[in-house]
């Protein structure tokens, strides 16, 4: 029963693997102004229905689907805020009574996701202050892992003035200040305007949840607003930040632009590339930068292909920051002059196309992979993607590299100043 | 062929397993479907963080440094011929490796190449080759990764418990050590504890995927070679009962308090293991888990957050129950919490919460099966606690909502100890 219809898409994966079924809704919104209101609209949602309207008796129902469990989550990708909530329950044949638990669980996460929004209700009060907390506290929260920290302020300096540099959950001072009506506009604008992506994966297709959720969806009544399209921009003039913070081990992180930004499968190639840069135990930062030179204990390479991003993360001494910095751009210039080996190709090959094939032992991964592609209006399986990998050639990869600029680099060193006021 | 086989079935999870011993002493455990797309595999030994004291039957005991095993992991990676990393990159599987307090494992997954990969483990993890220039530069490498682990909040916090909670268990030791301590290791004392630990008599091979079965039984039968039946002699640490000091608290660059609570219970032999797992299991779930009275009403007063959790912590000789989290009043959850516990030690638990929590742990239990990598972590589980495959989803079903009750009654208010990292500015 698979469809694309007015920003609406719908895929189920069969699947006789899992001894549950996955039901995965995500909600695509432009991330702006509006990510604080769309987060707590979420969470809301995620956390109770009219009838359960307590978290304390939404739990118990729960429990009583076997542990059925509910997950929401917040994040970007691209310049596009994601909004996900899924469900997990285990098939029929594994209740004790024979008791029907997928059926019963799809009606209680169609409950979640219009109940409040269909009836007119608003969420008690209690509900709305509490998930305004949680999120706050989840955004002051970034401030525990350092490593976390420095990869967000890289890209909150490198893309400041773009819809990526915003954090997903919005700030501490909007969420305080979002309202009822604040709630119901987010509600609106994700149900009716986001583009919604549900992925269902298991032995059976769930045809009465989605039956029922077009029959839903109707009655809200789409207003579908195309979704912009990731901005990728040239490098401009290096920026360089270093700010202290009490902490034993420094952090490097560095920021690479291009201009070309893709989508599957054309970005294998640059995938690839940033893979034998940073990815696995064969690239050049790890056998470089950290086995031979000892310069930091992590050194890695992430992309955001869409917006033509790479960023660098590393755990440094701050005596070695330096060293570590120049190493790290002299082996990309090695990539960009040609220096890559047949033998590091081929690892990195068989590592993505293993990571591929291995993304049909998860039911989330697999999830997460179809809303990409719905996203993104291609229907490519991670098989077709392994064929595209094994395409790419050496000159491919010297060619994505070479499109790409060290932007912006963030360092956060130890403050020994206040380490030393705090240790007397 | 030199194994005795057992063929061990969970008609309620639908799963099945057959375990192999070889006449080396090693354990093989199988979990084999035609549905597994990627194949999972752990070879590992039970030597851990806490056996840093240990020796032979009618020898002395031997003190090695703080952080070994965990050294001893990073190293067995370079051999001879190479590194192991290196051999995994010809075939594109996602390989590592991992040091707990119990258990050093040594692992791969891999879509395709199967029995390649497991000959590069099977290789690699019974060939050690250490020298001195290699160890100096590894003591580099470690180094960076304790400091990393210095600034981790929760980290901190929960090793800060340990030294309040044990006296002498070694459980209270960080398990990658320390930079000094990592200083004193040598190829030689390397070597001693690889020839103690790494034989075959104790340690597993656990598999799950879609192999032929008697093709991997053979190639573990001409890789693995039997070693001289000794037996290990682990450190009694005589641990007594009572915690050290009830609270600590440390300031970090945090954005508000992280705390972790523990109370110190009796570890159980193996015999009583699982049933001791699962009625801690259901008692956490009841006490503080999402479906209770305690969970949302610390959520509505706003003491905790979404990073609250529980955990039943147990190893040889050692157990314990900890509650985790971030709070604005971390010693406001220890007193709602243990007053908590002492209403269910009054009045009994709550059966229907009882039934709920009972069918939502069965109900994961199930779940558990779906992937290779969660079976493998119970046949772990199970070699290291000396318990069989599905016996806690067994154990599971047989728990009474007074064996709950009991639990309770079992803990003492003495011994709750209470670790805080509070705000540096």
């Amino acid at each position: 029963m698979n469809f694309k219809e007015n920003g609406v898409s719908y895929k189920h994966i069969p699947s006789k693997r899992f001894k549950t079924t996955l039901l995965s809704v995500t909600f695509y919104a432009p991330l702006d102004k509006n990510a604080a209101a769309n987060a707590l609209s979420v969470a809301l949602m995620s956390k109770g229905t009219p009838e359960y309207a307590d978290y304390y008796s939404f739990n118990r129902r729960l429990a009583g689907l076997y542990g059925a469990s509910v997950t929401s989550s917040v994040s970007k990708t691209g310049d596009r805020q994601e909004l996900n909530i899924s469900l997990t329950v285990n098939d029929d044949k594994y209740s004790l009574g024979g008791e029907p638990t997928v059926s019963a669980a799809g009606q209680l996460l169609l409950d979640m996701l219009f109940g409040y929004y269909l009836s007119g209700k608003s969420y008690p009060k209690n509900a709305v202050t509490r998930e305004k907390r949680l999120i706050k506290e989840a955004i002051m929260n970034r401030f525990n892992d350092k490593r976390v920290f420095a990869r967000r302020r890289c890209e909150e300096i490198m893309c400041d003035g773009e819809a990526y540099g915003l954090s997903p959950n919005g700030t501490v001072e909007e969420v305080e200040a979002l309202t009822d009506s604040d709630i119901r506009s987010g509600m609106t604008r994700l149900l009716k305007e986001a583009f919604i992506s549900i992925v269902t994966v298991g032995a059976k297709e769930p045809t009465c949840f989605i039956e029922d959720f077009k029959k839903l969806i109707t009655t809200v009544g789409r207003n579908y607003h195309a979704l912009p399209e990731d901005v990728a921009k040239k490098a401009s003039e290096l920026k360089v930040t270093k700010e202290k913070m009490p902490v034993k081990q420094g952090k490097l992180v560095m920021g690479f632009r291009s201009e070309v930004g893709e989508n599957l499968p054309e970005s294998v190639k640059t995938w690839i590339m940033t893979d034998i840069f940073g990815g696995g135990p064969y690239s050049k930062l790890f056998c470089n930068v950290r086995e031979k030179m000892s310069l930091c204990y992590y050194c890695a390479a992430r992309g955001v292909r869409t917006k033509g991003l790479i960023f660098i993360e590393s755990g440094v001494e701050k005596d070695n920051i330096e060293s570590a910095r120049t190493a790290i751009l002299d082996q990309f210039q090695n990539i960009k002059n040609g220096q890559i080996s047949e033998s590091e190709i081929n690892s990195s090959k068989l590592s993505l196309s293993d990571a591929f094939r291995s993304l049909a032992a998860d039911q989330g991964s697999l999830a997460s992979w179809y809303d990409a592609r719905a996203l993104s209006d291609n229907n490519l399986s991670p098989e077709d993607v392994v064929n595209a990998v094994e395409a790419v050639n050496y000159e491919d990869i010297i060619a994505a590299a070479n499109t790409y600029s060290l932007d912006t680099v963030y360092i956060l060193s130890p403050d020994e100043e206040a380490m030393k006021e705090d240790a007397e | 062929m030199s194994f005795t086989k057992k063929r061990i079935n969970c008609p309620e999870a639908g799963e099945s397993c057959l375990l192999a011993t070889h006449s080396s002493g090693l354990r093989v455990y199988i979990s084999n479907k035609d549905t597994f797309v990627t194949n999972y595999a752990v070879f590992g030994t039970k030597y851990g963080s806490v056996d840093t004291e240990f020796g032979f039957d009618g020898q002395p005991m031997l003190k090695t440094p703080e952080g070994i095993a965990h050294f001893l992991e990073h190293k067995l990676f370079e051999g001879e011929d190479g590194d192991a990393f290196e051999k995994y990159s010809k075939t594109g599987a996602s390989a590592n490796a991992y040091t707990s307090f119990d258990r050093t494992c040594y692992l791969f997954s891999c879509s395709d190449r199967f029995y390649e990969n497991l000959d590069i483990l099977l290789s690699f993890v019974s060939s050690p080759y250490f020298t001195e220039q290699t160890v100096q530069k590894e003591q580099g490498i470690i180094g960076q990764e304790i400091k990393m682990y210095e600034d981790v909040p929760d980290w901190r916090v929960l090793f800060n418990l340990f030294r309040i909670m044990y006296h002498n268990h070694p459980v209270k030791i960080e398990i990658a050590g320390t930079v000094e301590s990592i200083a004193e290791i040598s190829a030689k004392t390397l070597y001693d504890c690889y020839n103690t630990f790494y034989d075959p008599s104790n340690m597993y091979l656990c598999l799950a995927g879609n192999f032929d079965t008697d093709k991997v039984l053979e190639m573990v039968d001409a890789k693995i070679k039997p070693a001289d039946e000794r037996n290990i002699v682990r450190s009694d640490f005589s641990e007594p009962e009572t915690i050290v000091e009830s609270r600590c608290e440390l300031k970090m660059a945090v954005s508000m308090p992280l705390f972790v609570m523990g109370i110190k219970d009796k570890p159980a032999d193996s015999e009583h293991l699982p049933i001791k797992k699962a009625t801690a299991e259901l008692f956490l779930e009841i006490l503080a888990g999402k479906i209770s009275p305690l969970y949302n009403s610390l959520l509505e007063q706003g003491l905790i957050n979404n990073r609250f959790g529980t955990e039943h912590f147990y190893g040889n000789s050692y157990a314990a129950i900890l509650f985790d989290g971030e709070s604005k009043d971390p010693d406001a959850v220890k007193e709602a919490i243990v007053s908590e516990i002492k209403k269910i030690a009054e009045n009994g638990a709550d059966p229907s919460l009882f039934d709920d929590a009972k069918r939502k742990l069965y109900g994961h239990s199930i779940r558990g099966y779906n992937d290779a990598e969660e079976a493998v972590g119970e046949f772990i589980d199970c070699y290291i606690d000396g318990t069989e495959p599905y016996a806690d989803l067994l154990a599971l079903k047989k728990i009474t909502v007074d064996d709950v009750t009991a639990f309770a009654r079992s803990l003492k208010p003495q011994n709750v100890a209470l670790s805080v990292i509070s705000p540096q500015m």
